[in-house]
């Protein structure tokens, strides 16, 4: 995957900070590619409890998190799907790794 | 550029913002019954009340936009600085010590409100309440900041 180690704490921390310690968190999109290049951050987040997939909380995070790892593009969604029923889900399951 | 054309271009820029800025309070002047929201009356808002929600969401975003990526930047010239190439995190670290913002993290939660209330609305009932109040609250913000620098402009006689 195309973020250093550094980052990959961050993001861990932060989402840890913001969603509680069962959350994780999976980068997928082009930053998984070694060979590509550029590419937004994209970020899935697991293990959110329903009360706590809010904008507000994404929000926060995402100033939280660009505060640390600079000014960059960064999606977020959350996991609320048990099996994959879209083409965007599956591929994102398919190519999905742990940050 | 010359002197001209520097003020050609600014005055363009702010007549952009002004139009932003016109239509996204005619919107919010029109929802003040509704506004701040509820999940009530969120859904009992009339058709011409949801188009003027989406007003607001549209003419926030764009005024948002443009005062970032136009405003600024036309500003620092102006006041000469070399703006070429710089990152924008560094042109809101200078706004901020000019005092024309509070903070450069402020004005990056404003995007992400931005970002996520205008490519994620509508979502589910409680995100919508949320968004769209947290848009109503950042417009006002939104509009003291264009006039405080409107008055920055003039104040430095950048349009003379």
């Amino acid at each position: 995957m195309r973020l250093n180690r550094k980052q990959q704490e961050i993001i861990r921390k932060t989402a840890i900070r913001h969603f509680g310690e069962n959350v994780v968190v999976f980068l997928f999109g082009s930053r998984v590619f070694e060979a590509e290049k550029g590419g937004d951050i994209d970020l899935l987040l697991d293990n959110v409890p329903d009360k706590s997939q809010t904008l507000e909380k994404k929000i926060n995070f995402l100033v939280d998190l660009k505060k640390q790892l600079g000014d960059q593009r960064i999606d977020v969604i959350y996991k609320n799907w048990s099996d994959p029923k879209s083409g965007f889900q599956k591929s994102i399951e398919k190519t999905k790794l742990p940050v | 550029m010359t002197k001209n054309d520097y003020q050609d271009k600014l005055a363009s820029v702010l007549g952009t913002c002004k139009t932003h800025h016109e239509r996204m309070m005619y919107a919010i002047n029109g929802l003040e019954n509704v506004l701040p929201i509820n999940s009530n009356n969120l859904n009992s808002l009339t058709p011409d009340q949801i188009s003027l929600s989406d007003q607001m969401i549209y003419r926030f975003s764009q005024l948002q936009d443009t005062i970032g990526s136009k405003l600024f930047p036309i500003l620092l010239l102006g006041l000469g600085e070399d703006i070429s190439n710089m990152p924008f995190i560094d042109i809101l670290n200078k706004l901020e010590k000019l005092s024309i913002i509070d903070s450069a993290e402020k004005w990056f939660a404003l995007r992400e409100i931005r970002n996520l209330v205008s490519h994620e609305y509508p979502g589910n009932e409680e995100d919508v309440v949320y968004g769209l109040n947290k848009l109503y609250q950042k417009s006002l913000y939104l509009s003291s900041l264009l006039n405080k620098l409107i008055s920055y402009i003039n104040q430095k006689g950048l349009l003379e």
